[in-house]
Formats: C-alpha cells, sequence, structure tokens
C-alpha cells in the first residue's frame, strides 16, 4: 500500500525557494535512495517532511497513510511512524540519554495505545536495543549527544530508529562522516530493521551506504525537484559519470 | 598625595602644540571630569592606588643620555627605541622600514590620523596619555613586514621620579600581517610610565604582538592597548608583567568584523611588595568571532596580582565562540590573587565557556621530583617554570624566550 | 525564537489576586514617629526601640547601593506604607480563630492552616503582609525545646535570645536595605533549635503581602545550638499591583559546633506584567554565619518572581572546617531584573564552599550572577567549588556572569567554571522530531539543566519549583 505520496511539493526557507515541486510514492516494504549535489534540496525534503519550523511549505501536498502530514505538527508525525535520522545530531546538555529515550519511546507506545515501560522495563529493552547498533550502554548515563563522535551520534540515531519502530525512516546524510566500520554498523543496524511493514527514505550523497543497504528505487534531485529515478544501477552510473549529464537533461 | 593633586600634577604643564593640540584639549577635559581613581572604583576595586598617591612625578624632558640597550637586541629585527618617551632615532634601525614612521607627522599620515584616539574614553589614564604623549611610533602595513618590530621603551635614571608617556599605531591594512614586539624598562629607581598602543586590523590582517613588561623595582607601569578587528582579521597577543613596583594592563579587543579571531595569553609574575593588575575587555560585535584567552598569575612575597576579564557578547553577535581560563598560582603566606572573570551575554546564539583555578604548588608533583633527588627549591622552581612556560613558550622569537626565561628565573631566586 | 516557546513563558501569575480584609495601616512614609508608632503597636521593650532609631540615623547618612547592574526608577521611601496588618489584632488561642478570608487565603495558595491538612508535617509560620497570622506545630516543637514563632511573640517571650543575635550576623551598617529593615521591621520568624536537637520536622514560613503600597520588611532569625540540625523553608507571594512594592527583608542564620542549618526558599513575588509595570523589588539580605566548628549552612533558593531581584545569601565561615552551600535556580522572563548569587567569606581552617549557580533568561530580562569567594590568610586548607551556569531563551535576553575571587593564602584551592547554552529551535525540533510535545521538551531540557540545585530542595519544594519553573516559561521557547 501507499505509505507516502508526494505531489508537487514546493518549500523554501527565509524566503528563497528550495523546492520546486517534488513528486515521489514510496510503499511499505521499500528502500529508496534520494541522491543529488549539495544545494539540490535533499536535506530540506526530509527536514520538510518532518516539520521542521524554518521550512515553509508553499505548495502541493504529501499524505502519509493516506493522510495530510501537513495538518499535523512534528511531534504528531513522529507520533504516526514518520522518523529523521538527523544529519546533525542535536546535543542536548543537562538531560540524560536514557531518559530521553524512555520519555521518547513511552510518547509513542501511549499514542499507539499501548502500555508505557517503568524505567527498569525500559532498561532492559534499550540493553537489547543497543546491541542493534554495537553501542557502549555508558553513552545512556551521558546527556544526549553531548560529546558525543560523529559515529556515536549516528549510532545513537538509529537506537532511536530501532526504539521507536517507525513505519517510515529517512535517513539524512547518516553516513556522512562515518569510517568505514561505522558505517558497516549502521548499516547493518538499519538492515536488521528492515521489514515489510515500513520503508527507508535514504538521503545521501556517495553510492558507498548503497552498497550496505541496498535501494529498490534511486532518485537524483536537482534544483528541487526529482529529475530522475531509476533502480541501484543509476546509483553506480551516477558514481562514474558525475551529475551533470543529468543537469543537461533537467 | 591627595587623589586631584595627583591628577592636577599630572595636567599641570601646558599641553604640547602640535597636530594634536585639539585632541590633546579635548583629553584633558576627559581625564578631568573622569576624576582620579577611587579604591572604590569597579574597576581599581582590586588594584589598590596607595601606590599612586605617594609620588609626585616630574614630565621627562628630552636626555642626552644614552642607555644601554644590550640584552634586549632582537637579530633580524627593526627596532624604535624610546627613551623617557622621547623617539631616540640613534638607538633605532629603522633602515629599509619605510611603513615606519616615528611622529611628528606629516601631512601624508593623515589617513593614520583617522585611526588615532579612537577609543578608552573611560580610561583616565589613557587620556591623560593623549593629552601629554610626546613621540608616537606609527607602524602603517600593507602586505607582510618580514621583520619583526621591536619597540622599545626605556627610562633613564633621574634625581626625582618623572613620568613618561610611550605611544604606538599600528595600521594593518587587509591581509597585512607583522609581528610587534613592545618592551618595556628602566632603572631601580623610582619613576613612571604610561603608555598606549592602538591597533586597527583590516579585513584578513593578522597582528602578532607580544608585550614584555619588565621596568624597574620602582617603577609604576599603566599600561593600555586598544585592538580593533575587521572581518576575518586574526590577533595574537601575550603579554607578560614580571617588573614595576606596581603595574597595570588594561587591553580592549574589538571584534567589528565578522568572523574575527583572538587568542590572548596573560602572564603575571609578582614577588615581594609588586602589585600587578591585568584588566581585559573582548567584545563581540559582529557574528562568528572566536577568542580565545588563557591568563596566569604566579604571587610570592607579599605581592598582589589581579586578573579581570570581561567578555562581552553584543545582540547581534551570533555564533560568537568564547573560551577563557584563568589559572593561579600562590606561592606564599603572605600573598594575594584576586581573579575576575566576566561574561556578559546579550543574544542566545553564543558558547561561552570560563573557567578560573587558584592554588598553590602540587605536593604530589613536587614530592615526586624530590623523591628524584632534586632539592625542594630546585624542584619548585622547575614547577613554576613549567606553570609560566604554557605562556612563555608560545613566543617564537628564541632570543626572546630564552632573556624571559634568565628573568623569570632571576625573579624566583 | 519561534512562537511556542515564547507562548511557553507567558504563563499568567496565579497569585495576583488581592485579599478583601479590612487593614490597619500606618501612614505612610518614614521618620521617627513612624518607628515609635511601629514599636508601640508592637509593644516592643525600649532596647529594641533604641536598635530600631540607631539603624534609621544609620540609613539616613547611607547611599542606595549602585553597583548592582539593575535599574529602577529611584524609590520614594516615603510613598512607602511601613506597615499594615489585617483587624482585629489579637491573641490567636486556636487556628480556628483565623479569620476566615485569611484562611481562604492561604487555602487557595495551598498553604492550609490547620495543622491536620498541613503537607507532610511541616510547621508552618504564615506572615500576612507585616503580622505573623498563626503558627502550627508549635506545642510539639516545644516538647523538644525548639522554639519556632514569629519575631514579636519571641521577643515578648524570649527577649535575651532575640537580643543576643538580633543583628549578629546582618548588623544594620551593613548595607542601605539592611539597615532599613533593621529600623522598620516588622515580622518574620524565629527558630532555635536548642543543643543537640535534630528538629523534626521542616519548619517553613509563607510570605504574603496583600496591601497595596505596603513595603514588606520581615526579619528572621535562625539559631542552631551545638550539635542541632533544621531544614527551614520560606515561600513568598504578592498579588498584582501595578505599583511597584518594596521588599526588604533580612535573614539571620547562626550555627554553633556541628550545627547544620538547610534554608531552602521558593521566591515568587508578583513580578511585574509582560511590559515591566508593577511587581516586586525583592532587595533581601540573607547571611549566615557558621559560628561553629565543623558546622554547615546550606541556601538552595529557586527565585522566579520578583520585578528586581537583588539578593546574595552568603556564608561567613567562621568555624574550623565549617561548610557553606549555595544552590540556585534563577530564572527570568519579560523585563524581570535579576541580579543575584553569594558571597564565601573563608575565615577559619579547613573550610569549604560550594556554589551552584543555575540562570534562565527569557524575554527581554537581564539574568545576572553576582559571586565573591574570598578566602583570608588565616584559611588554611579552605577548598571552593563554583559552577555558573546560564541559559538563555530567545535573542532579547541578558545572562551576565561577575565572580570574583579573592585569595590571601596559598593553601587555598579554589576552582570557578561558567558555561552558557540555550533552548534552541534545534532541539526542541529533535524532541518533537521523537514525538515528545513541547511542554515535556522544555521541562525536561529545564529539568537536566537544574538539577545538581533541584536535587538539595527539599521533595514536596523540588516538585513545586518544577512546575513554577514550567509555568513562567510556558510560550517562551519553540
Amino acid at each position: 500500500m501507499k505509505l507516502l505520496e508526494v505531489k508537487g511539493l514546493k518549500a523554501s526557507v527565509e524566503g528563497i525557494s528550495i523546492l520546486r515541486g517534488v513528486d515521489l510514492e514510496i510503499n511499505a516494504g521499500e528502500v529508496h535512495a534520494i541522491m543529488g549535489l549539495n544545494g539540490s534540496g535533499k536535506s530540506t525534503l526530509s527536514k520538510v517532511l518532518a516539520g521542521h519550523p524554518s521550512y515553509q511549505v508553499t505548495g502541493g501536498e504529501v499524505l502519509f497513510n493516506g493522510q495530510d502530514l501537513f495538518e499535523l505538527p512534528p511531534e504528531e508525525r513522529a507520533r504516526v511512524g514518520l522518523f529523521l535520522a538527523f544529519q546533525y545530531p542535536v546535543e542536548v546538555p543537562g538531560v540524560s540519554n536514557s531518559a530521553f529515550l524512555r520519555l521518547a519511546y513511552n510518547t509513542i507506545q501511549t499514542s499507539r495505545g499501548k502500555d508505557e515501560l517503568d524505567p527498569l522495563e525500559f532498561d532492559d529493552l534499550v540493553r537489547e536495543r543497543i546491541k542493534v547498533v554495537e553501542m557502549d550502554p555508558a553513552f545512556l548515563d551521558r546527556s544526549v549527544n553531548e560529546g558525543f563522535s560523529g559515529g556515536e551520534k549516528k549510532r545513537n540515531e538509529i537506537l532511536q530508529m530501532a526504539l521507536l519502530d517507525p513505519k517510515l525512516a529517512i535517513l539524512d546524510e547518516t553516513d556522512s562522516g562515518l569510517d568505514i566500520d561505522a558505517l558497516r554498523i549502521v548499516a547493518n543496524g538499519v538492515n536488521s530493521l528492515r521489514s515489510e511493514h515500513n520503508a527507508i527514505v535514504m538521503v545521501t550523497h556517495y553510492q558507498r551506504l548503497l552498497n550496505y543497504i541496498v535501494p529498490d528505487f534511486v532518485h537524483v534531485m536537482d534544483a528541487g525537484r526529482i529529475v530522475k529515478t531509476g533502480d541501484k544501477t543509476l546509483a553506480l552510473e551516477l558514481e562514474e559519470r558525475g551529475y551533470d549529464w543529468l543537469r543537461a537533461v533537467a | 598625595m591627595k587623589s586631584d593633586d595627583c591628577l592636577a600634577g599630572l595636567l599641570a604643564d601646558a599641553a604640547q602644540r602640535d597636530a594634536f593640540s585639539v585632541l590633546r584639549g579635548q583629553a584633558e577635559v576627559r581625564a578631568r571630569a573622569l576624576k582620579f581613581p577611587q579604591d572604590k572604583d569597579d574597576d581599581w576595586r582590586l588594584t589598590g592606588l596607595a601606590v599612586l598617591h605617594e609620588q609626585e612625578y616630574l614630565p621627562a624632558g628630552k636626555t642626552t643620555q644614552i642607555p644601554s640597550i644590550e640584552g634586549f637586541a632582537i637579530p633580524g629585527s627593526c627596532r624604535i627605541v624610546f627613551v623617557d618617551g622621547f623617539y631616540h632615532p640613534a638607538l633605532s634601525d629603522l633602515s629599509g622600514q619605510d611603513e615606519i614612521r616615528v611622529s611628528p607627522l606629516g601631512r601624508e599620515e593623515k589617513s593614520l590620523h583617522a585611526h588615532f584616539d579612537k577609543g578608552m574614553k573611560d580610561a583616565v589614564f589613557a587620556q591623560i596619555n593623549a593629552r601629554n604623549f610626546t613621540d608616537c611610533a606609527w607602524v602603517h602595513v600593507q602586505g607582510e613586514i618580514q621583520r619583526i618590530v621591536h619597540v622599545l621603551h626605556v627610562t633613564t635614571p633621574h634625581q626625582k621620579p618623572v613620568v613618561s608617556y610611550g605611544r604606538a599605531l599600528v595600521v594593518l591594512e587587509a591581509n597585512a600581517r607583522v609581528t610587534l614586539v613592545e618592551e618595556y624598562t628602566g632603572p631601580d629607581s623610582p619613576y613612571s610610565v604610561n603608555s598606549m598602543t592602538e591597533a586597527v586590523l583590516g579585513e584578513g590582517a593578522d597582528l602578532r604582538h607580544i608585550r614584555v613588561q619588565r621596568e624597574g623595582a620602582q617603577a609604576v607601569h599603566l599600561g593600555h592597548a586598544l585592538v580593533t578587528l575587521s572581518r576575518g582579521a586574526h590577533y595574537d597577543s601575550t603579554a607578560l608583567a614580571l617588573g614595576g613596583r606596581f603595574s597595570r594592563y588594561d587591553q580592549r579587543v574589538l571584534h567589528q568584523g565578522e568572523g574575527s579571531d583572538v587568542r590572548l595569553d596573560g602572564l603575571i609574575l609578582a614577588d615581594e611588595s609588586q602589585v600587578a593588575d591585568t584588566h581585559t575587555r573582548i567584545e563581540h560585535l559582529a557574528p562568528g568571532c572566536r577568542s580565545l584567552q588563557q591568563h596566569k598569575c604566579i604571587a610570592n612575597g607579599n605581592s598582589i596580582a589581579v586578573f579581570s576579564g570581561n567578555i562581552v557578547v553584543h545582540r547581534n553577535a551570533k555564533g560568537t565562540d568564547t573560551r577563557q581560563s584563568s589559572r593561579n598560582l600562590l606561592l606564599s603566606s603572605k600573598a594575594r590573587i584576586d581573579a575576575q572573570p566576566q561574561l556578559e551575554i546579550m543574544n542566545d546564539d553564543v558558547s561561552c565557556k570560563h573557567g578560573a583555578t587558584m592554588g598553590k604548588l602540587d605536593a604530589e608533583e613536587l614530592f615526586y621530583l624530590m623523591s628524584r633527588g632534586l632539592r625542594e627549591s630546585q624542584a619548585r622552581k622547575l614547577l613554576i617554570h613549567a606553570f609560566a612556560a604554557e605562556i612563555v613558550d608560545r613566543i617564537s622569537i628564541q632570543t626572546l624566550v630564552r632573556s624571559l626565561r634568565e628573568s623569570i628565573d632571576g625573579r624566583l631566586v | 525564537m519561534n512562537t511556542t516557546l515564547q507562548q511557553w513563558v507567558d504563563q499568567p501569575y496565579r497569585h495576583g489576586f488581592v485579599t478583601d480584609i479590612e487593614t490597619e495601616i500606618v501612614p505612610k512614609g518614614l521618620n521617627e514617629s513612624v518607628i515609635r508608632m511601629i514599636s508601640a503597636k508592637k509593644d516592643e521593650p525600649e532596647w529594641l526601640l533604641d536598635f530600631r532609631l540607631a539603624s534609621y540615623r544609620r540609613w539616613l547618612t547611607m547611599e542606595v547601593p549602585s553597583w548592582a547592574k539593575v535599574s529602577h526608577p529611584p524609590i520614594d521611601f516615603q510613598e512607602i506604607i511601613y506597615f499594615a496588618q489585617p483587624k482585629p489584632k489579637k491573641q490567636l488561642d486556636s487556628m480556628d480563630e483565623v479569620d476566615p478570608e485569611l484562611r481562604k487565603t492561604f487555602e487557595k495558595l495551598g498553604v492550609p492552616l490547620h495543622e491536620q491538612k498541613v503537607m507532610a508535617g511541616v510547621a508552618v509560620d504564615v506572615i500576612f503582609d507585616s503580622v505573623s497570622v498563626t503558627t502550627t506545630y508549635k506545642s510539639k516543637l516545644a516538647e523538644v525545646g525548639i522554639i519556632f514563632c514569629s519575631l514579636s511573640e519571641a521577643v515578648r517571650e524570649y527577649p535575651e535570645l532575640v537580643k543576643q543575635y538580633l543583628g549578629s550576623v546582618v548588623p544594620a551598617s551593613d548595607n542601605f536595605y539592611a539597615a532599613l529593615n533593621s529600623a522598620v521591621f516588622t515580622e518574620g520568624s524565629f527558630c532555635f533549635i536548642p543543643k543537640g536537637t535534630k528538629c523534626p520536622m521542616d519548619l517553613s514560613t509563607y510570605f504574603r503581602i496583600n496591601t497595596e503600597g505596603s513595603g514588606q520588611f520581615e526579619r528572621t532569625l535562625i539559631i542552631a545550638e551545638e550539635g542541632a540540625s533544621v531544614s527551614y523553608l520560606e515561600g513568598c507571594t504578592a498579588p498584582r499591583f501595578d505599583t511597584n512594592q518594596l521588599h526588604a527583608a533580612v535573614v539571620e542564620l547562626v550555627a554553633l559546633d556541628y550545627a547544620e542549618i538547610k534554608y531552602s526558599t521558593v521566591q515568587n513575588w508578583y513580578a511585574g506584567d509582560e511590559n515591566g509595570v508593577g511587581g516586586i523589588y525583592n532587595f533581601v539580605t540573607k547571611r549566615g554565619m557558621c559560628r561553629g566548628v565543623h558546622s554547615k549552612i546550606s541556601w538552595t533558593q529557586v527565585e522566579t518572581g520578583s520585578a528586581i531581584t537583588w539578593k546574595y545569601p552568603s556564608c561567613i565561615l567562621l568555624g574550623e572546617g565549617s561548610v557553606g552551600e549555595f544552590y540556585s535556580v534563577a530564572l527570568t522572563n519579560h523585563r524581570q531584573q535579576a541580579d543575584t548569587g553569594t558571597k564565601m567569606v573563608h575565615v577559619g581552617r579547613h573550610t569549604k564552599s560550594t556554589i551552584v549557580s543555575k540562570g534562565i533568561s527569557a524575554g527581554r530580562s537581564d539574568n545576572g550572577y553576582r559571586g565573591l569567594v574570598k578566602i583570608l590568610p588565616h584559611a588554611t586548607g579552605a577548598r571552593n567549588y563554583s559552577q555558573c551556569d546560564s541559559m538563555l531563551i530567545g535573542e532579547a535576553c541578558r545572562a551576565n556572569t561577575y565572580p570574583t575571587v579573592e585569595v590571601r593564602n596559598e593553601t587555598a584551592i579554589v576552582e570557578h567554571e561558567a558555561s552558557t547554552s540555550k533552548i534552541g529551535e534545534d532541539q526542541m525540533f529533535l524532541f518533537a522530531q521523537r514525538g515528545i510535545g513541547q511542554e515535556e521538551a522544555i521541562s525536561m531540557i529545564i529539568n537536566g539543566f537544574c538539577r545538581d540545585v533541584f536535587m538539595h530542595l527539599p521533595l514536596e519544594f523540588a516538585v513545586e519549583a518544577t512546575k513554577l519553573l514550567g509555568l513562567k516559561l510556558e510560550g517562551s521557547v519553540g
């Protein structure tokens, strides 16, 4: 079934138009990659879908499970199953990672009509899920992302994905700044969370990540539009030929 | 002497008549309005002003003495020597450096004129300097001056205590670079020095500024620096206060251009009955600027060392990043150190941290060194050197570092 | 700053109502006859009148302090009502005799005057304008020798104790507002914990300013004798008036050998409206004297109200091995100004002090920490650790940090750290993206930021403080 339908989406930031008519359709069970140069609008697309307040939607519509996504405030979008792994995970000094994870988890559980977990039960759960990203449990006791290395921050994002069990996970440049080992761990984590009920969108510059998480579709963005869609071979072609030939087409 | 008399004494002689007469007149009006500082003034509360009231200082005249400046030479540098506040051509060496002039000014320096006396209007001693200064070193840099510019202020022995005024204006045009070394020295009899250095950094300019105050044991030294940075400029300063009976250094740095960068290092080494005070103020007026400050005080004998460092982040200075550290070493039970690391922040997009520590030599470290056969005095010296070295060793001029190490050694016997 | 954060700070003040009760007031203005009138109304002994008059004469020679970073129009001290009390004034024999209007007021404020309903066994002294309304649990405390009553009652019943300690920590000459308080103080609480006694319950005073145009000048005196210990809580509210009201209190604590006093405040005086109209000027002198060896005084404050706060709860660490602590959260919003902090004066050997200050500024407010750590020559082995963090919410607020460290003993170890942080749009978006609503997100961030202070508050107060900060900031973040 259709999980996400993006139709003619236009958006701007500080009055500058970035998205100029994006069309995209994603079904449960699929993995999509969105590629493109810096400034092509791919990160903007992920932030607009998640509802970042700096971006204004100026046209088009987005349906998530048939529901108008823009009617929902950001926290509601998360509760209906839209997850964004941040390109630059935010530090929150003073707030312990485990308390944050538990609050997020319980909020989403409640919205799904399920019971909350008490701190002890949650601790068991989180220690189980943390294995997915091979993260040291010591990071649970530290402040959210504070003083984490780039790789640790990205793992912490995937841990949140593992806990919140989203229907649609958007990974915004999750591969940037990762060395090869960290990339493998993060990719393994994501793969283990794939199912026929959820879908994954990877926003990335490079083909590298796609060796580990193999996409069903590859979209190329340029100047705020999707200019070409293909299968995984398109990513390889991009790696070889660069983006210029597509721009000419567009 | 009463405060009013101190001020009146410093303003007694008619001001010099020259191209700066108007400015001198204005400075006098300001100085009189500001009044001589009081112990209760916030800005002077920690310093204590008793010493300034003890002595009357006569304005220094031009001397015929030729002081020895041996031991101050920095190989390869060009040198400007001021004796009792007056430029001394015979001791100076400006060969091949057209960018450097010493006043009186000709018409062609009009462009420099615009940068002259641009701030510290609230600092009474800076205004007294503006009224009374004798000669001024003008350093105008376009491109890069490869040679170090070495400005040496020497006071000569006098029968009666004199006060002399040093002044420098350094203007760096866009992307210009220069290293400036300022040194202050004099005899062990009483005298006073009041100095003012202004530096204006154009876009992308880079100034390395090293200031070494090693005045004589009875000297009163009142130093000022005002540094303005344009977009992308870089200012790296090391200020050492080693000599004098009473010394105070007021340093202000203004980030006026976006993305400018400042590093301020400072060291006070005070012993016996010395009073040494550094007051710095870094103002962030433009977005995306950084400042990193590290200040250290070492106080021995019954000396007083003061560090007051104020960092002000103005409303539009988004993305400001500041770090300030004040580390202090108290070596005697009669000495005193005061530290005042202050932050004033007027917008939320900033990252500011400061820290201050106060303590004596680490007993564990002392014990460790002594267990390896060092005498206690040697071990102490070694640790104090290590403490000072973090500041001193960032000076990349080897002759100067060597002589500073000797100075510090001599002070710690 | 986005509007959600803004809305979150802009919560209405919930204690701004006025109680309609007949009040007896002394005509506004200050002179010797007003002081004599106050003293006569309270039926005070000669020595106390002399103390007041001497303080008043001292006050006349003093100047309004100008060093704090606060600004307000000059206060006309002749426009203030120095004494206001609900009528009729008569000795109450039991709680049931309290005027029903008053009782309703305090119930509305969450301070029930019936011992049966009293919060978790806390003894409360309730002060309404210039007089003490009632003190709960008095007799139970008396069984273990603890005196807990209003200061006026203490003057009548225990004059020698009051005479011995009043002004011994904060002399009238200390500062302008302390002198004023010493001349005109009307009420306050008095606690005396005798030797070796651990106070079996928390003691609490609840202050309420009701009358428009009146000042509040309470004076609290707490004495813990050798080996005694007590935890004392103070709460404050005031109605919403467009005029500024002056609150100039003095609190003196004395701890003898091995004694321990823990003093906690949740200050929620009316702060004025969003344009800075009205609100309390909170100019308070609080000081504790660790007079005995190994004594300990601990200040914890949550400052959320008042148009202007000028307050530095301090410790004089006289006794060898004595300990001073200061834990503070100060929140300012709209046009509020806070200049608050502490002084730790290390006199004795091996004295220790800890300072943890958390400032939160929102709106167009001005929030400053001002601190002094002074190590005197004989304070061998003294230690201090200070941490001052600021959180800024929005672009128009200010956060200032003015610590001074003065060290005259080379064996001292003093450390000071400060940092700034903000609740940024990106943090709020992170919480939202994980499904967490704004209020919860802000409360989590604020609690995380204040954790090191809240952990030192008694439990009921910690809960109240968390709620209060949430209310105060509602609408300002986001």
